[in-house]
């Protein structure tokens, strides 16, 4: 249908207007969108309509869903207490990422620089956790965490100090989602570094040179000419990481299923033990949609608080 | 802006209204029960989960020797890592589109398969001649795989949680013999730890190994008849003998008897413990020893220090000793398998495979006349435990509705972690149980 | 640090921030190789081993357990090879379609611009865990389980927002 469309209006166009130039620039947009629009709308957008449809029933997931139940899964999760400390989770891994990782991976994306030797032995060695699979990667801080120093590496460094007592990492429900912090951080700071590095290499080196010779230090370098070139950039990595963190899964649950008791839940593991494991796909479907529109709510936020959003479109 | 973000919301949703019905109509094929007199080529699949070696090998011999003999045959085996397994499962029987054989514990899961009509019925091919099917297998596994009076699988593997010890650390802290009363049991407890030996190796990440000590308590306090009660609807979780269960678990944890940060380990950590000689006991299922020996350095695990004794009796209690909580493994078939499907099922629950399996430590028979391939002599005690108990009931994750069983998990695991009073728990259970069980 | 030598005083200070980078870029290193370290360590060893010593070196080393992946009969070779074919048709397919999209909304002006990113922009917070289920639906009602090409359209399909975003920033980065 999509296809037809295109394809009357381009021809169309060639016969009356002689591509014209507005003529041909319809054209360029219509083709170039189209295969994305395509596979956006069979697999995103129709999926979440189906989510949509299925939060508004109490449904096992086999069979039709019939049983039409309104708000209610809506009324249950706001009510919920493990889903508001979910959230709460979630809002704290993103205020240790926005406060921690990001400046973290700023500063070493400064540090390497553009000119340091070794420089690409560094970004190398930093890009390496986020290409590493996330089920493995849990597998490897699972093992590291273990609360026997003869076992857990972190425990067996730390017991060669003297007077210090191994933790129990994982298992202490106040310790859990700082360790998993530490995790995701390992993870996830070279993909950002490297958005930073990526950053950096399209500021011309006229410009820093230029305040240099006009008698700029370093810090002065960093403050008034790098980092606010820098600054779409930053802003796409902040966004990433934001709806990244608020969405996290896989380690999760690999590391601690959301546990001891609820202490390191996220809305994507409340969401699997609800919706999956127990077998309510209505309710898990509410929640996707909940998870949906609190990032949406972000989006939102953020675009107003941020003055030039420039790479979100004019969401 | 805020406009266009409303505007692409509303596409969803109008796509929403529109699209909705189309997932109530599937598109399975329907089933293909073509009777199959001429030697018609025949596909079919199987899913299992066992990734060891020698077990994997065992189940490739068997399909191999079974199409061997029946060349019309094909046996797509898939295998995959328990919670992968799961996980896929959870997908497939959603889009309506069972494999045609495939592991199975039976209870409460397979139940929700056979409500939704995704499994096929095998009564009568166990009924056929007389039931001689059917008398192979001792009733009570068989059961299992049994819902509303029909069956759709038949069990390979049956066994009973119980503890195993490491019987040099018992000597260590001056332990004559295990222990046969609850009070006994926190005697020995405190024995271990004065000794400095951690008492109890445990999991309780995985949740599902704590529950056991909860599970094990209601059965040996409340006995079938609060079970019964609690699952008829005549009764609830929140009767006396769940919350006395919470409260006799509660006796144990105030010892600390477990090893440094239980509350974030997994069932791996308790096994490696315990295989490593690192903790004194282990209430676990038949799968144990196995497990000990697999997270072991030497892949021994215990060997020869390994003891097996049942869940003590607690004092008062309306259970009988004899109780078991256990559990195992089985096949069931999907609703689309070929009629080819069951007879290799049969074929794999003959007395010899079953014998097979029970010689690399598989399974703990279910098929008469195949415990005596059980070398392991505890795994015999398991085994005639098992098959003894008057009252055997089922793990409550697998006997219960998947929701019900994973509130029973969760909320154990708050009583382990002291956020949860007996009283708490034994409600957030009946809460959930109360929308489930119906 | 007393310094008394000037001429050495102001070597060290015109050096010491690269030294400085160099320590703390190091020590970031070491962090990142533990697990890795460890992991290659883990594939070297058994399952006991790596359970009960999960740190410390491999000795005896078990080649073995690379023999096995590696042997002819091993299924890891056709795993390899989907994994090899999707990787290639997911990549080259994200390249294109992102690219052409990015340079549109980086460049080009139309109605329903801001409409159309919103969508894309949606997609971003759309957890694929839920989306599973239903994007199954889709694949069975095309005809695309048990086949590669579902896999790399559904993995194109989700990577698509992320990756226009990224590539629009490059497309405008660049002086036209």
């Amino acid at each position: 249908m999509k296809t037809a469309s295109a394809r009357e209006e381009a021809l169309r166009l060639r016969q009356e207007t002689r591509l014209s130039r507005r003529a041909q620039d319809k054209l360029t947009v219509a083709l170039f969108l189209f295969p994305s629009l395509v596979l956006f709308f069979i697999f995103l957008t129709y999926p979440i309509a189906q989510s949509v449809y299925y939060s508004f029933f109490n449904w096992k997931g086999f069979g039709p869903a019939v049983d039409f139940i309104g708000l209610d899964n809506y009324k249950r999760i706001l009510t919920d207490r493990i889903f508001m400390k979910a959230v709460g989770n979630g809002l704290l891994i993103v205020g240790l990422s926005l406060t921690i990782q990001l400046p973290m991976s700023l500063a070493l994306a400064l540090m390497v620089g553009r000119d340091l030797p070794g420089r690409a032995f560094f970004r190398t060695i930093f890009f390496m956790p986020y290409v590493l699979s996330e089920v493995i990667t849990g597998i490897m801080w699972l093992s590291l965490y273990n609360p026997d120093p003869e076992r857990g590496f972190i425990n067996a460094v730390l017991t060669l100090i003297p007077g210090v007592q191994p933790q129990p990492w994982l298992g202490d429900p106040d310790m859990v989602l700082v360790c998993l912090f530490v995790v995701l951080t390992w993870k996830y700071f070279g993909f950002h570094m490297l958005l930073y590095m990526a950053g950096l290499q399209n500021i011309p080196q006229e410009i820093e040179e230029a305040a240099r010779i006009d008698g700029a230090n370093r810090r002065q370098l960093i403050t008034y000419v790098t980092l606010p070139l820098l600054g779409d950039t930053i802003r796409t990595s902040v966004y990433l990481s934001v709806l990244g963190s608020l969405q996290q899964f896989a380690l999760v649950w690999i590391m601690t299923k959301g546990g001891p008791v609820n202490a390191s839940e996220m809305m994507a593991t409340y969401m699997y033990r609800f919706g999956f494991v127990r077998f309510w796909l209505g309710y898990g479907s509410a929640v996707a949609i909940v998870m949906l529109l609190i990032s949406l709510a972000f989006s939102l936020t953020y675009q107003r608080l941020v003055r030039q959003p420039e790479y979100l479109g004019s969401v | 802006m805020r406009k266009s973000i409303l505007l692409s919301l509303l596409v969803v949703l109008s796509l929403a209204v529109a699209c909705a019905p189309t997932p109530a109509a599937p598109t399975a094929a329907p089933p293909t029960e073509a009777p199959t007199k001429a030697p018609e080529k025949v596909k079919f699949t199987w899913w299992h989960i066992q990734t060891a070696e020698t077990e994997k090998a065992l189940w490739q011999r068997l399909a191999d020797e079974y199409m061997a003999a029946h060349p019309n045959v094909t046996i797509e085996i898939t295998v995959m890592e328990n919670e992968a397994f799961k996980a896929k499962m959870t997908t497939v029987m959603q889009s309506g589109n069972p494999p045609d054989l495939f592991q199975s514990w039976g209870g409460g899961v397979m139940n929700e398969y056979a409500k939704a009509g995704l499994l096929k019925d095998i009564t009568s091919y166990l009924d056929a001649d007389g039931g001689a099917w059917r008398a192979t297998f001792s009733p009570g596994a068989l059961g299992v795989y049994s819902f509303e009076g029909k069956n759709y699988g038949v069990p390979r593997d049956m066994g009973m949680v119980g503890f195993w010890y490491n019987k040099d650390l018992f000597a260590q802290a001056g332990i004559q013999e295990p222990p046969k009363t609850w009070t006994e049991l926190l005697d020995v407890v405190k024995k271990l730890k004065a000794a400095g030996i951690t008492p109890i190796a445990l999991g309780e990440g995985d949740k599902w190994p704590g529950a056991f000590w909860w599970e094990y308590l209601a059965v040996r306090i409340g006995g079938k008849a609060a079970f019964d009660a609690a699952y008829s609807r005549k009764g609830s979780f929140t009767d006396a003998p769940f919350v006395e269960a919470g409260k006799k678990l509660q006796e144990l944890i105030a010892l600390e008897p477990f090893q440094e940060g239980f509350l974030g380990a997994t069932w791996g950590d308790e096994a490696t413990l315990m295989g490593n000689g690192k903790a004194a006991m282990d209430l676990m299922g038949q799968w144990a020893p196995g497990a000990f020996a697999d997270n072991s350095v030497d892949k021994k695990g215990l060997g020869d220090k390994a003891g097996w004794f049942p869940f003590p009796v607690v004092e008062g209690g309306a259970g009988d000793p004899a109780d078991a909580l256990g559990g195992g493994n089985g096949f069931v078939v999907g609703k689309n398998a070929p009629p080819e499907t069951v007879d290799f099922l049969k074929y794999i629950s003959s007395v010899d495979s079953q014998r097979e399996q029970a010689k690399i430590g598989l399974s703990v028979p279910v098929v008469k006349g195949a415990e005596d391939a059980l070398t392991d002599p505890l795994l015999k005690l398991v085994q005639q435990g098992a098959a003894a108990a008057k009252y055997f009931q089922l793990y409550y994750d697998q006997a219960l509705p998947p929701a019900v069983g994973s509130a029973v998990n969760d909320a154990v695991q708050g009583l382990f972690a002291g956020t949860l009073t007996p009283e708490q728990a034994a409600q957030a259970i009946e809460d959930v149980a109360a929308q489930e069980l119906k | 640090m007393a310094m008394t030598h000037p001429q050495r005083s102001s070597t060290w200070r015109k050096n010491w921030p690269r030294f400085f980078q160099y320590l703390v870029l190091s020590l970031f290193v070491l962090i990142i190789l533990v697990p890795i370290v460890m992991l290659v360590f883990g594939g070297l060893k058994t399952r006991g081993e790596f359970m009960t010593r999960p740190y410390t070196p491999p000795i005896p080393p078990h080649w073995e357990n690379y023999a096995k992946i590696l042997s002819r009969e091993s299924s890891f070779w056709i795993m390899l090879r989907n994994s090899f074919v999707v990787m290639l048709a997911t990549t080259s397919g994200v390249v294109l379609v992102c690219s052409l999209a990015a340079f549109v909304f980086a460049r080009m002006e139309f109605r329903g611009k801001s409409l159309a990113f919103n969508l894309f922009t949606l997609g971003l917070m759309f957890p694929i865990n839920i989306a599973i289920l239903p994007v199954y639906l889709v694949l069975r009602q095309m005809g695309l389980t048990n086949n590669l090409w579902g896999v790399i359209l559904v993995q194109v399909a989700f990577q698509l927002s992320g990756n226009i975003m990224i590539l629009r920033g490059f497309f405008m980065a660049i002086p036209s």
